[in-house]
């Protein structure tokens, strides 16, 4: 079953398409890499399929509901959640906190529970903690936890992103550029990180990259666009053979 | 009809007043993105340099002496104020400049309190007032004066911006700062530049603005200057043009709510006016529209 | 999670149990101050007034330290609730005798009017993004101002509304400052304060984990517009006088520099300035001509080289002052006897 059904997606920005009937269906558990060069509309693709953006033409399916019109947010309920190329996080908040962020709309408790620190309260809470805490366990951070995020190194962030992504529970994850910046060693545990991700959260990925052996290392499938066009699709071997994708990297 | 021109009349002087003064504040906002809320105390203070060069000397400077010198010590003073107190925060938080600009147009007042006393000087005219009769209409000397120097220096203003090198600097500046300085464009001499143009056109508005009602008082440009803003978010904020248009057209909306309503609620429809500009059309009239990539 | 309290010596080190009683010390110093007629009429004004400033900072906190909006028509809110206290308190006087229950009507009355009023300034003003709000929410102080001169059958205009009971005394003043205060840190502390906070530091990343910033924002910008009506409430039945010009666009940037200097997103902090900046002033009487100037001049100069305010966005915590003291003599202990090895 397909948990993501994109159709003919487009926007225009002025005179410039930066997305042109983009069409993609992703499967449970499937790992699909999205690559093309600087400007090719990758990211944009993401802004479309988590809200940010309203496509001047073209549908979205997330588990079958449509996405269009529904703000970012009501777009986490429905099973994706994202990353950003440059990191987003809650910087001047703790790591614990950045998770629990995300977990805000798994807890249950109201404006009132808050004030009169209810059992509710006090269950919801400890629960929280103890999720995130599992959740930055599996992600090396958990000595962390109390410091502010901006106080961690460059690839520590990029990986509470991430955990942070999947704190909101999610079927599909998109992830943008997750090893810009990192060193080979680096790119290397996240190659791993995301391989564990996929298997012990069973989500399905979609990621955006430009690091070559990470792509062709981890992904089942890849479409590769240029001006916003795909211009090829299939597993690494058959895009690494590919003209036209050796064509748009290389420039006529 | 009759009492309608003479309105019209009266907003066209109003608002040569707050078109002067939103120049400043839409200059300053184009190159550097803050509101400068001290701009409405440079105009104040630009009123009492202009006292100060037309009684205090033993001798009688000639009137558009008096305006030149004063505009240049505002300029002197808006240089001062952004080199002293912006400067360090052109990367600093949004929020934190723009309190600092508060505190700025605070310090402002109560240094010219500190200087002049709280107790208004009255200005006198510095110009005949008598009146011209202009198609049977009586027009005093002095909104001739007020519409028409206005529209002179916008004019030289204009030319100066489209036409000068400095001027192409500037908005170059305002439209990229890392591709101008790529371009050898020295921007903290633009930046400069702008607070000194937009601060003696300001202190203009502020010397007709005293004449018009005859006193100066350390509070003065509080309200002028408020509005003066609108009148820049209302013309679209960052956009020369913008300013003047908006700057008459609060002109003339306040003048006329003075004499067809009732002058009790003239502030209360021009903020309403602008709650509404914001909410409809935050970008203004000749303004643009910009979103925050991700 | 705390552990569960067994025993006395668990409670004496139980942060709440150290905070409540702190309170409660410090409410009964002050109260036998007063009392033992130990502190002059003069003192117990100026305590009164440095709690309705603590309100009206720590409310203005939320939407301004913890949300992260320029809000600068907060005194706009503190005139619709004094207002409004004022005229049902007038109304009520000859039929309800006990003070505390007059004030307690009257305040939820003014809570509830300055909260809608909020909501119906923010519901749209929230669209506009930082000075934008800022300007919209000063034009917004400055409307209602107007409002209050002008409908003068109601509010006496700008003559301004005599004869309110004068019932603010310290102990109401006092409780409810701390109910509010009390409310606003338990509600940051809550996942409804933390989405607050997170959209403070980036309302794209807020939005992409699923939180709802338009509702979010929302619930900050009146929670602080019904607290401030309260603190109007206070500043009403304090005076027994109300005019317009109390609430003009320099009450609210004294609010907001309360704020800034306690340091945006500190309740503590906003605390500690309500002290400071009440008092200062009265002490500097002698400077009296100077003494804004040095205001406005420490408001620059703080943001120059302090922008975060005295306290950051950290919380002063007694029990936090307590460990800082047993490491301080532990580190003075263990230089102590390094210093006698030698
Ligand atoms: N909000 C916007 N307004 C106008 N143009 C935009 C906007 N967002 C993106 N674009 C344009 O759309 C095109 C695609 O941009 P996008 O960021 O999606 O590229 P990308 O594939 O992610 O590139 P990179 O690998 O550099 O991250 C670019 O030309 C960009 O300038
Ligand atoms: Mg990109």
């Amino acid at each position: 079953m397909s948990i993501l059904e994109v159709k003919d997606l487009s926007i225009q920005f002025g005179g410039l398409k930066a997305v042109d009937h983009f069409n993609l269906s992703v499967d449970h558990n499937e790992l699909v890499g999205l690559i093309g060069p600087n400007g090719a509309g990758k990211t944009t693709i993401f802004n479309l399929l988590t809200g940010v953006y309203t496509p001047t033409e073209g549908s979205i399916y997330l588990n079958d509901v449509s996405t269009i019109g529904k703000r970012p947010s009501d777009i986490v309920l429905l099973g994706s959640s994202r990353t950003f190329q440059n990191i987003r996080l809650f910087k001047n908040m703790t790591v614990l906190d950045n998770i629990k962020v995300a977990y805000h709309n798994r807890m249950d408790y109201n404006f009132v529970s808050s004030i009169f620190k209810t059992k509710k309260y006090k269950i919801e809470e400890a629960r929280a903690n103890e999720i995130a805490k599992e959740l930055l366990e599996v992600f090396d951070l958990l000595e962390f936890k109390d410091h502010l995020a901006k106080n961690l190194p460059y690839g520590k962030q990029r990986k509470l992103e991430i955990a942070r992504a999947l704190a909101t529970n999610p079927q599909i994850l998109l992830l943008d550029e997750p090893a810009a910046g990192m060193n080979p060693q680096e790119t290397e545990e996240l190659m791993a990180t995301i391989k564990l991700i996929k298997n012990q959260f069973n989500v399905s990925i979609l990621l955006i990259e430009h690091d070559m052996k990470l792509v062709m290392g981890i992904c089942e499938r890849i479409v590769v666009i240029d001006y916003g066009k795909i211009i090829a699709k299939g597993n690494p071997k058959e895009i690494r053979t590919n003209k036209d994708v050796i064509k748009a990297y290389l420039g006529e | 009809m009759e009492l309608f021109i003479r309105q019209l009349i009266n907003g066209l002087n109003t608002g040569s007043i707050y078109a002067l003064v939103a120049i400043g504040y839409t200059m300053v906002y184009g190159i550097i993105k803050l509101i400068n809320f001290a701009h409405g105390e440079i105009m104040m203070f630009g009123a009492y340099f202009a006292f100060l060069f037309a009684f205090s000397l033993s001798f009688q400077l000639p009137f558009i002496l008096v305006i030149v010198l004063s505009m240049f010590f505002a300029a002197l003073l808006g240089i001062l104020i952004e080199r002293v107190a912006y400067k360090k925060l052109r990367k600093a938080p949004r929020i934190s400049a723009l309190i600092t600009a508060i505190g700025m147009s605070l310090f402002l007042q109560h240094l010219a309190q500190l200087i002049f006393g709280a107790t208004p000087y009255v200005m006198k005219q510095l110009v005949d007032t008598t009146p011209v009769t202009i198609f049977n209409f009586d027009i005093s000397r002095l909104t001739l004066l007020t519409i028409g120097l206005s529209i002179f220096f916008m004019i030289l203003l204009s030319l100066f911006v489209y036409k000068t090198k400095p001027g192409k600097a500037m908005r170059a500046v305002s439209q990229d700062k890392e591709a101008a300085v790529l371009m050898g464009i020295n921007v903290d001499n633009i930046i400069s530049l702008t607070f000194a143009i937009g601060s003696a056109l300001g202190a203009l508005g502020g010397i007709f603005y005293a004449m018009t009602y005859s006193q100066i008082y350390p509070t003065m440009g509080v309200l002028p200057g408020l509005k003066a803003f609108i009148a820049a978010v209302f013309g679209g904020i960052g956009s020369i043009g913008g300013a003047m248009i908006g700057g008459y057209l609060i002109g003339i909306i306040e003048t006329m709510t003075k004499a067809y309503i009732s002058s009790k609620w003239v502030d209360v429809i021009v903020f309403g006016l602008l709650i509404v500009i914001l909410l409809f059309k935050p970008s203004g009239i000749l303004g643009k529209n910009r979103k925050e990539k991700v | 999670m705390r552990a569960k309290i067994k025993n006395i010596k668990d409670l004496l080190i139980d942060p709440r149990f150290i905070n409540y009683t702190i309170i409660v010390t410090i409410f009964l110093v002050m109260f036998s101050l007063i009392q033992f007629e130990l502190v002059n009429r003069y003192i117990y004004n100026l305590l009164v007034m440095v709690l309705i400033m603590i309100v009206m900072s720590t409310s203005l906190n939320i939407a301004t330290g913890f949300l992260g909006e320029l809000v600068l028509g907060h005194a706009g809110f503190m005139g619709i609730g004094a207002y409004t206290a004022a005229i049902i308190g007038i109304a009520l006087r000859p039929y309800i005798e006990v003070d505390l229950l007059l004030f307690v009507v009257s305040a939820i009355a003014a809570m509830i009017l300055a909260g809608t009023a909020g909501l119906l300034v923010g519901t749209p003003a929230l669209r506009l993004r930082g000075d934008y709000l800022g300007i919209m929410t000063l034009g917004f102080g400055e409307i209602v101002r107007n409002l209050i001169t002008n409908l003068d059958t109601v509010t006496n205009g700008a003559q301004g509304l005599a004869g309110i009971p004068r019932i603010m005394t310290f102990p109401i003043a006092f409780w409810t400052t701390v109910l509010i205060v009390t409310t606003i840190f338990l509600f940051m502390n809550s996942r409804h304060g933390r989405a607050i906070l997170s959209i403070r530091e980036d309302e794209i990343a807020s939005e992409s984990v699923g939180i709802n910033i338009t509702r979010y924002k929302l619930l900050a910008f009146v929670l602080a517009s019904m607290f401030a009506g309260v603190g109007g409430a206070m500043f009403a039945f304090k005076e027994g006088f109300l005019a317009p010009v109390s609430f003009n666009f320099l009450k609210s940037v004294e609010i907001f520099v309360i704020v800034v200097l306690g340091g945006m997103g500190s309740l503590s902090g906003s605390i500690v300035s309500s002290i400071v900046l009440v008092f200062l002033p009265e002490y500097l009487r002698d400077f009296k001509e100077y003494r804004y100037l040095l205001y406005s001049a420490i408001l620059v100069i703080t943001m120059l080289y302090r922008p975060k305010g005295l306290m950051g966005t950290k919380e002063f915590d007694f029990t936090q002052l307590k460990n800082k003291i047993t490491t301080f003599t532990k580190r003075l202990k263990a230089r102590f006897s390094k210093g006698s090895d030698r």
